[in-house]
């Protein structure tokens, strides 16, 4: 994913806290403001409806008042009806209101006017009052259910509205009040009459106002309407409902049980509102009851005109928040833009410098704080060069060192005996050596040379590393040196270089050191062992020389050291090593260990490798085992082949045995490669491996007790003629050519069995002899070798 | 050095000799062969083909089956002796010892 830039992170989190801060502002704002524009909206057709309560309630009154008013002045006349018509055009004339008066008189009051005496004055519509006498012109107004119920009742009271077909031809309300005579007698009823014109015009009026101010955009959806007290319509925008509908009639008849349930209780004198569905136009509805008249004014206004101001003003406030979080996101973003835009300058010059360009200048930016990292990079540059220069002197000075080191490690090999074979002119004796050091200079020495037929050797390891090691192993070798010339003991010359090492140790190192000294005629040879690898006899019986555990040098001065002594066989080969050889590791860590290197000794001498290609050879062991990862510490490689004083023409070959019968195939080998020397056919193969089996066996159960440990020693020489083959044992004497000869077809039917190996040598050697030397078991035999 | 005992049919068996029977392997040889000494009135025959070698002790075992096989009586041949083997029989008279075949 691309990682966003501060400025964009930093905005983003600006518009999210301004985001939920605006929005919980504006829902806030918004649910007030609605429900007050909702309740100013509402207030206002309450208003409305109001207003034309009062103004019916003012109108009805005016003519009400102005009727009780002339009742006075006409009971006074009531014995003068010629007066009558001028007190009804005066009433007419004065209010505006009243569109006609009429006087009734109950039948035969006045008998010289007719049966009927009724009088009429109206108002034309150009203003003018004209009165006239209805009498026979309006006959039937005393049985008129309206005249009837009037006069019936103690009090003037106002008719329901009729349509006036006599005078006015309009939508009219009459005030009937009664006339009484002197006597106090109801004589008559004054009629004082309303139309209803004007209040349909006003109610149209201001429909047509509120349509115009406050409803522009709702194509005239609301509208007005007057009830009577039993529902019928008074007036409505629908001409033809007009005292033809009743409210509560029509609302059942379109099933809407709401508006019904309204229409009863405006019947039932109530105020109030409420919502409707009109038509399928959710609509609010405010009705006012108009207590004088018995009516209702009733105002339909749908829902959307009720809260549009409200939604307007929300929808406003919304676009004005949106457009303010955008220019704040915008303003922040580039903000921080253009602050960042130094460090985006010093970063390409930062990464100027991590080419290797360290003098690059770090341009000059103004923030506080990118001015800190600039400061901070310029320290930077400057330790940088510095670091450089103190670099390059260190390289220079390491180079020098490695130099004087090179020529050290050289000073160090040349030391070391390097000529191979050391000793071309001798044959009893064949030496070979090597040292690998892991670093340039190493800790690891050998030495020898020989002084009055004694070969003087010498192997050592230092403690630790490197020059001083190196200089500890200088030390150590010329004291062997040095030691070496005037003592033939390893005991004493091992202590004489233990004190110099301790003289000159301050630095607490030590070195492990083996000494030993080889009588080249005896084959005795006396060692001392202070800490070191104990050395493997590789031969015949190869095994690891016994040594005793004595301390390293350089640690004790005084310390004694003991020496031991054993004789080697000729034709062995005396194998030391330092530990950087056993403890060789491969990657896993695993150490070619002592072990191993001695399964591998037993093996190689089985070839009677000289000197040169053991040491090769069993180096090779180590190096497979290891993989060739490089060497971690020094390894010195030392093998003295021992020759003895055999004729080098001569044929020589030597085993050692212990006396056990499971040793006869490790015999079967080394006889098998004695023939193949010597170039035997089967049968004389086959004579061989059985007369030295059965000489070997003879000497394993018969010199040495059941159950002790012994070797036997076999010696094979050849030369053209013959092959003698010396077998020694240091059990008890036992001769085997005493034992008489078998009568082969004597035991055979005899079944008896004795007798039958050496039965078996006598056939196959052709010649054998014991001796009894030196407390050894001395047995010799003889083949001769036919002539190719 | 292995011993294997065959049975070849009715009172019939071979007994393979293969390696070389010397000194150290005599013993356990003895204890390979044991289950021969079971069979009565068998026609035994001592296959030598894969003898490579034989010394005393070796010889000492085909005493030990020549006399124990006659007890049990058995027929005992011995076939196939290659030469080197043979020249050790013939030294030492078990020619006379055994039938060849």
């Amino acid at each position: 994913m691309k990682r966003l830039t501060l400025a964009n992170r930093l905005s983003l989190r600006l518009m999210a806290v301004l985001t939920v801060m605006s929005a919980a502002i504006m829902l806030i704002v918004y649910f007030i403001t609605r429900e007050s524009m909702t309740r100013e909206t509402e207030t206002r057709y309450e208003g409305v409806v109001l207003h034309s309560n009062e103004k019916i309630r003012g109108v009805l009154s005016d003519v009400y008042v102005a009727a009780i008013n002339n009742i006075n002045d006409i009971e006074r006349d009531i014995d003068n009806p010629d007066r009558l018509q001028a007190h009804l055009e005066k009433m007419v004339k004065l209010n505006m209101y009243m569109s006609s008066c009429r006087l009734i008189f109950e039948p035969d009051f006045y008998p010289e006017k007719g049966h009927s005496f009724e009088i009429y004055a109206w108002r034309d519509k150009k203003g003018n009052v004209y009165g006239k006498q209805m009498n026979e012109h309006h006959p039937d107004y005393l049985v008129h259910a309206w005249y009837e119920s009037a006069f019936k009742k103690k009090e003037g009271a106002w008719t329901p509205p009729y349509f006036d077909r006599a005078a006015s031809q309009q939508l009219t309300t009459t005030y009937l009040t009664h006339i009484r005579d002197a006597k106090g007698h109801k004589v008559g009823m004054l009629g004082a009459d309303v139309s209803l014109d004007w209040l349909r015009q006003r109610q149209q009026r201001i429909d047509g106002e509120n349509h115009n101010r406050y409803e522009h955009n709702f194509k005239d959806q609301s509208y007005s309407f007057i009830i009577d007290n039993d529902g019928t319509y008074l007036i409505h925008p629908d001409i033809h409902r007009v005292l033809k509908l009743k409210l509560q009639d029509v609302a059942r008849e379109n099933g809407d049980k709401e508006l019904e349930a309204q229409a009863y209780r405006m019947m039932d004198k109530q105020s109030g509102s409420a919502r409707i569905d009109n038509n399928g136009v959710k609509s609010w509805m405010f009705y006012s009851y108009v207590k004088y008249a018995e009516w209702t004014v009733v105002v339909v206004v749908p829902e959307a005109i009720i809260y549009h101001n409200g939604n307007a003003l929300a929808t406003l406030l919304l676009l004005v928040f949106a457009v303010g979080l955008v220019l704040i996101y915008i303003l922040s973003h580039r903000f921080l833009l253009s602050n960042l835009r130094p460090l985006r300058r010093l970063v390409s010059a930062v990464n100027q410098i991590s080419t290797g360009d360290f003098n690059v200048e770090l341009p000059e930016v103004k923030s506080r704080e990118i001015d800190a990292l600039r400061t901070s990079f310029m320290g930077m540059q400057t330790s940088l060069n510095n670091y450089m220069n103190e670099l390059r002197e260190a390289t220079a000075k390491r180079a020098a060192m490695e130099q004087e080191l090179k020529i050290a490690s050289d000073i160090q090999q040349r030391m070391l005996p390097k000529t191979y074979p050391p000793f071309p002119e001798r044959t009893d004796i064949d030496i070979y050596g090597e040292v690998v050091t892991a670093y340039e200079v190493g800790g690891d020495l050998f030495d020898f040379f020989i002084r009055d037929e004694k070969l003087f050797f010498s192997i050592g390891d230092v403690s630790g590393k490197g020059v001083p090691a190196s200089l500890m192993m200088a030390v150590t070798r010329s004291m062997f040196r040095s030691a070496s010339l005037t003592l033939t003991s390893p005991k004493l010359i091992v202590e004489s270089i233990n004190r110099s090492v301790c003289q000159s140790n301050d630095s607490f190192m030590f070195v492990t050191l083996f000494m030993g000294v080889l009588d080249l005629t005896t084959g005795k040879l006396q060692y001392a062992n202070a800490g070191h690898e104990p050395p493997v006899l590789v031969g015949s019986h190869t095994r690891f020389l016994k040594t005793d555990n004595n301390i390293p040098l350089g640690l004790r001065p005084d310390w004694g050291y003991s020496e031991q002594e054993t004789v080697i066989m000729p034709g062995t080969t005396l194998f030391l090593y330092t530990d950087g050889f056993t403890e060789a590791e491969k990657s896993d860590l695993q150490q070619y260990g002592r072990d191993r290197m001695f399964k591998e000794a037993i093996r190689l001498a089985a070839k009677r490798l000289d000197s040169r290609t053991f040491v090769k050879e069993i180096r090779q062991t180590e190096r497979r085992f290891v993989d060739f990862i490089p060497q971690k510490d020094d390894i010195s490689l030392l093998a003295i082949k021992y020759q003895g004083n055999v004729d080098p023409a001569l044929y020589y070959r030597s085993i050692l045995l212990n006396n056990d019968v499971q040793e006869v195939p490790v015999l079967t080998v080394f006889i098998d490669g004695i023939c193949d020397d010597m170039q035997f056919d089967d049968l004389e193969r086959s004579g061989v491996h059985i007369a030295v089996e059965e000489a070997v066996v003879n000497a394993m159960q018969y010199a040495y007790p059941e159950g002790t440990r012994g070797h036997v020693y076999l010696e094979v020489t050849a030369d053209d003629e013959s092959m003698r083959l010396v077998l020694r044992d240091r059990g008890q004497a036992f001769d085997p050519t005493q034992v008489p000869e078998v009568d082969v077809d004597d035991y055979i039917q005899k079944r008896v069995m004795g007798g039958l190996g050496i039965h078996l040598i006598r056939h196959y050697m052709d010649g054998i002899s014991y001796e009894r030397i030196d407390n050894q078991n001395v047995l010799t035999m003889v083949k001769t070798i036919k002539k190719q | 050095m292995e011993a294997t005992i065959r049975k070849d049919g009715d009172q019939k068996l071979t007994l393979i000799l293969d390696g070389r029977l010397d000194t150290s392997v005599t013993q356990q040889t003895e204890k390979e062969i044991e289950p021969l000494f079971e069979y009565k009135n068998y026609e035994i025959v001592i296959d030598c083909s894969r003898l490579e070698y034989i010394s005393s002790s070796g010889l000492r075992l085909m005493m030990a089956i020549n006399q124990r096989c006659c007890a049990n009586h058995c027929d005992l041949y011995i076939k196939n002796l290659n030469n080197v083997v043979y020249d050790v029989f013939q030294t030492t008279g078990f020619v006379h010892l055994f039938k060849l075949k």
